[in-house]
């Protein structure tokens, strides 16, 4: 960046010395990152509004629910269901912009090689799809609230499936945050090492998604104890609480950056 | 050992908040099954009375003696003992192997008594909770083989006293949860 | 006290514990009581030696020790008022 607007000062002022130094600002490596980081709160906020409150989310509809009683949701609702749906898949990209800010953090902590940050950087990426696919099953639904039950219920239950199903995307991102912060060897770690440790367990307990296909009722359906409010919830727990240490690691390497020129 | 007042400022590993936050995860497993049962204790009992309560025990011993294995393997890493450390550690894998063949058998003989997750609330949380557990198990298998193949290249220095530690911390954890399970699965009967 | 800290003997008591709690398998009540109560301490025991918990600060004792009396306690609790 510094060097292309360097070399295109070049044209206009032929004699490139004569500029005043203290003009030109030195870079910033962190330029951009703390409004990347915080697109995760932000996120997380527009996921609340679009699609747990406008979108009935909190929680889904029982799999148990007889067809008309799903398609009831889509006829009912079609308006706010369809407003959710949207704001969901516009807003969705933001996790790509917050997954970006994560890297540029987990780049300082990295000492060998960038696999790490990088792995992060895709599973983030992929995890925007999720945000942004199966609202379009739903949003079809709602777009056509007259269509028969079944055809409803069928799109419903494949935007949770694809929804939930893939959670090793975010395992992927989760893990690779992970052990970068846990391979850290400043005397104070950029993140504390029991938050790389929470990841891994965030990592670890999205496991428990693999008993929702056999269940339609009870704790581990969509819908139940388990898989809704304990593993589900835990992936915009896991958003904010990477969002606040590394918002506080973005901080500290500021400072740093500042205090060594 | 040296013993208590020479290791008082042992650094906590890391991974002790996996180990905390997933033993908390099981604690709502417990509970959930426990308020489940009060509606229904009988049918609980019935179903528990269906489970062979010998390969549970089999599968605690089994545990318990692997867990064994592996605190004298932490041991003999400590002393720098490398090949007693891979000695433990083989006994440890080998037996730890020995649970996942058990709980083959089980759910084996479970599933052709036509006893599945669908079968009733107990055989749901039987195989749920047990899965979980397994999967614990895979990790926890997996991270000793990952150990000793280390521990064959001789290696002393104290990276590797810290591996070994947190995955020993782990295989413990793994053990820990099974005596719970054990107890509330198989050995509760009805009031 | 030596030989009875040592990884040898923690596993002799899990055993023995183990033992005693299956002496009362499948009864209901006070024999589930003793159920529990074995495998509490067995829990214990393999928290405070082989995590080697006794070695750590205070709070992390506690959190452990509380997770294990918690896991007994919500277990038995739920049994007796069934």
């Amino acid at each position: 960046m510094a060097s292309n607007a360097r070399s295109a000062s070049i044209d206009l002022l032929p004699n490139v010395d004569a500029w005043p130094q203290a003009q030109i600002a030195p870079p910033n490596p962190f330029r951009y990152v703390r409004f990347c980081l915080w697109m995760g709160p932000a996120l997380l906020i527009l996921l609340i509004l679009f699609f747990a409150i406008l979108g009935h989310n909190l929680p889904p509809y029982s799999a148990a629910l007889s067809a008309d009683g799903i398609a009831q949701h889509f006829r009912q609702h079609t308006t706010s269901a369809r407003i959710g749906m949207i704001g969901m898949m516009v807003s969705g990209v933001l996790y790509l912009v917050w997954g970006m800010g994560i890297t540029k953090v987990m780049e300082a902590a990295e000492r060998d090689n960038d696999v790490l940050s990088r792995l992060q950087t895709w599973g983030a990426g992929f995890t925007t799809l999720v945000l942004v696919f199966p609202p379009a099953f739903w949003l079809t639904a709602a777009f056509r609230p007259e269509a028969d039950a079944a055809i409803l219920m069928t799109l419903y239950d494949t935007g949770w499936i694809m929804f939930d199903m893939v959670f090793s995307l975010t395992m992927l991102q989760v893990t690779a945050f992970a052990i970068c912060f846990l391979h850290d060897e400043r005397a104070v770690p950029l993140v504390p090492k029991p938050v790389s440790w929470f990841a891994i367990w965030v990592a670890v307990a999205f496991m428990g998604f693999c008993f929702l296909p056999f269940f339609r009722d009870g704790p581990f359906s969509r819908s139940g104890f388990f898989n809704y409010w304990v593993e589900f919830s835990l992936f915009f727990w896991a958003m904010l609480i990477l969002s606040i240490f590394t918002l506080r690691a973005l901080t500290r390497l500021q400072k740093e950056h500042a205090a060594h020129g | 050992m040296g013993d208590a007042a020479s290791h008082r400022h042992r650094p906590v590993p890391g991974i002790l908040t996996f180990i905390a936050a997933d033993t908390a995860n099981f604690i709502l497993f417990f509970g959930y099954f426990m308020v489940e049962r009060l509606h229904q204790p009988a049918l609980f009992a019935r179903s528990a009375a269906q489970l062979h309560i010998q390969l549970g025990l089999l599968n605690t011993v089994i545990l318990i003696t692997s867990g064994w294995l592996v605190a004298l393997a932490v041991e003999a890493a400590r002393a720098a003992e490398m090949a007693q450390v891979r000695r433990r550690l083989l006994g440890a894998i080998g037996l730890g192997l020995c649970f996942a063949i058990v709980k083959a058998i089980e759910y084996g003989v479970k599933i052709a008594d036509g006893l599945t997750p669908q079968t009733d609330a107990f055989f749901t949380f039987y195989y749920v909770f047990t899965g979980v557990h397994l999967l614990h198990y895979a990790i926890g298998m997996a991270l000793l083989v990952a150990t000793a193949v280390m521990a064959r290249t001789g290696r002393t220095d104290t990276g590797f006293t810290g591996w070994i530690e947190s995955c020993a911390l782990f295989w413990h954890m793994v053990d820990l949860l099974w005596v719970f399970l054990f107890a509330m699965l198989y050995l509760q009967g009805a009031r | 006290m030596k030989a009875l800290r040592g990884p040898t003997a923690i596993w002799a008591l899990l055993m023995l514990a183990t033992v005693a709690g299956f002496g009362t398998a499948r009864a209901g009540g006070w024999g589930f009581a003793v159920v529990i109560l074995a495998a509490t301490f067995k829990a214990h025991l393999i928290v405070r030696h082989y995590m080697e918990l006794r070695f750590a600060p205070p709070a992390w004792r506690l959190v452990f020790d509380g997770l294990v009396g918690l896991s007994g306690a919500i277990i038995l609790g739920l049994h007796v008022l069934a």
